[in-house]
């Protein structure tokens, strides 16, 4: 049976999109639909959360923490931020519209104790971003500096924070793992959301 | 409205990105015989058992061709979609996957922009919704949850889950 014509998705043509048709025109290799295959059978059962862990490495100044995966909602860019009279704070720094729905927005730094974040114009290379956290049908957007990767790690690689964690940041970890970039703490979502609580008060 | 756009024969179409689990390669799923002429059968999605139609065969335009590009579009028709938990899945998950063609890119639309046109009736088939323009085409929205009725689905889940015997 011969092969209907596909659309070229891209407008314009091109040499790259040319070359970007011609390589998705192509049969994927079975290792590569095999090793899909195996990725989607990864179950988030119970036996499998006591062994291992999903967490999204993020920056805060030279410090790296580790938000539990289950927590992310999104990663997204900063967005402006509105300013309530009579309650924003360190911590709570107003509210941010984000695919059309109100949230509100801390930041991590203040909670943390942390040097506040210094001023930057934006530019491309602006890494500073949103990490949107959910807990209970809670949001907030969280300022961060930059968010790094989403990585798995065993439970075994959960260390002591020890003095490896800021100590006013501390509190709010339940552990540290290594990453190639530095130790980073693991948030507790619990004490995390319920210091964010706080700054409401 | 941000959409992902897909084709089906020389057709652009798009769903609604809120909607989608998740995109991934269109491997072979287990088939389920006796089941409507579109659901090629069932992939093991984190646990859940995911029906996977195949817009192709739904249109009346033949088997869907084995290609990179040709992708399924993981859809949550619980509503939970990106804004949920989506790596979870979990046996009570409500998905299900819509293989398609040249599934290769996000485009912003305006569903009300002025000139949109709400799609034409077609008798006897559901799903296609309001037609916009794209670019230098027209691209049709798809309402995945009225593509196929509900029962069918769950008769597919129901006899691709061993313990339902």
């Amino acid at each position: 049976m011969p092969e209907r014509d596909a659309p070229n998705p891209e407008r314009g043509g091109g040499r790259l999109a040319d070359a970007a048709a011609r390589l998705l025109g192509r049969e994927p290799p079975e290792a590569y639909l095999e090793a899909w295959r195996q990725t989607l059978k990864i179950t988030m059962d119970k036996e499998e959360r006591g062994t291992r862990f999903s967490v999204g490495l993020f920056r805060l100044g030279d410090e790296l923490f580790a938000m539990p995966t289950e927590t992310v909602v999104e990663v997204h860019p900063r967005a402006p931020v509105r300013s309530v009279p009579g309650r924003t704070g360190d911590v709570l720094r107003g509210l941010v519209s984000l695919r059309g729905e109100i949230h509100l927005c801390a930041s991590l730094r203040a909670l943390f104790s942390l040097e506040a974040e210094p001023e930057g114009g934006e530019s491309a290379e602006d890494e500073r971003r949103m990490l949107v956290v959910q807990q209970d049908g809670e949001t907030w957007a969280l300022l961060v500096d930059a968010v790094l990767d989403f990585e798995r790690f065993e439970a075994s690689q959960l260390k002591s924070a020890q003095d490896t964690v800021t100590k006013s940041a501390i509190h709010f970890t339940d552990g540290v793992v290594q990453t190639p970039e530095g130790p980073a703490g693991r948030i507790d979502p619990k004490r995390l959301f319920e210091g964010l609580a706080r700054s409401l008060q | 409205m941000q959409a992902v756009v897909f084709y089906v024969g020389s057709e652009r179409f798009a769903v609604d990105s809120t909607a989608i689990v998740m995109v991934i390669p269109g491997i072979e799923p287990r088939r389920v015989p006796g089941t409507h002429e579109a659901v090629t059968g069932v992939i093991d999605y984190r646990g859940t058992v995911v029906p996977i139609l195949d817009l192709c065969r739904l249109f009346g335009r033949g088997a869907c061709p084995v290609k990179l590009a040709n992708r399924i579009i993981v859809c949550d028709l619980g509503g939970g979609g990106a804004s949920g938990r989506w790596f979870q899945g979990g046996a009570d998950a409500d998905y299900v996957g819509i293989l398609a063609e040249n599934v290769t890119r996000v485009a912003e639309f305006d569903p009300d922009a002025p000139g949109s046109h709400p799609g034409p009736e077609t008798a006897g088939f559901s799903g296609l919704g309001r037609i916009l323009r794209d670019g230098d085409d027209l691209v049709q929205l798809v309402e995945v949850r009225e593509l196929i009725p509900a029962d069918v689905l769950a008769s597919v889940r129901q006899r691709a889950t061993p313990e339902a015997g």
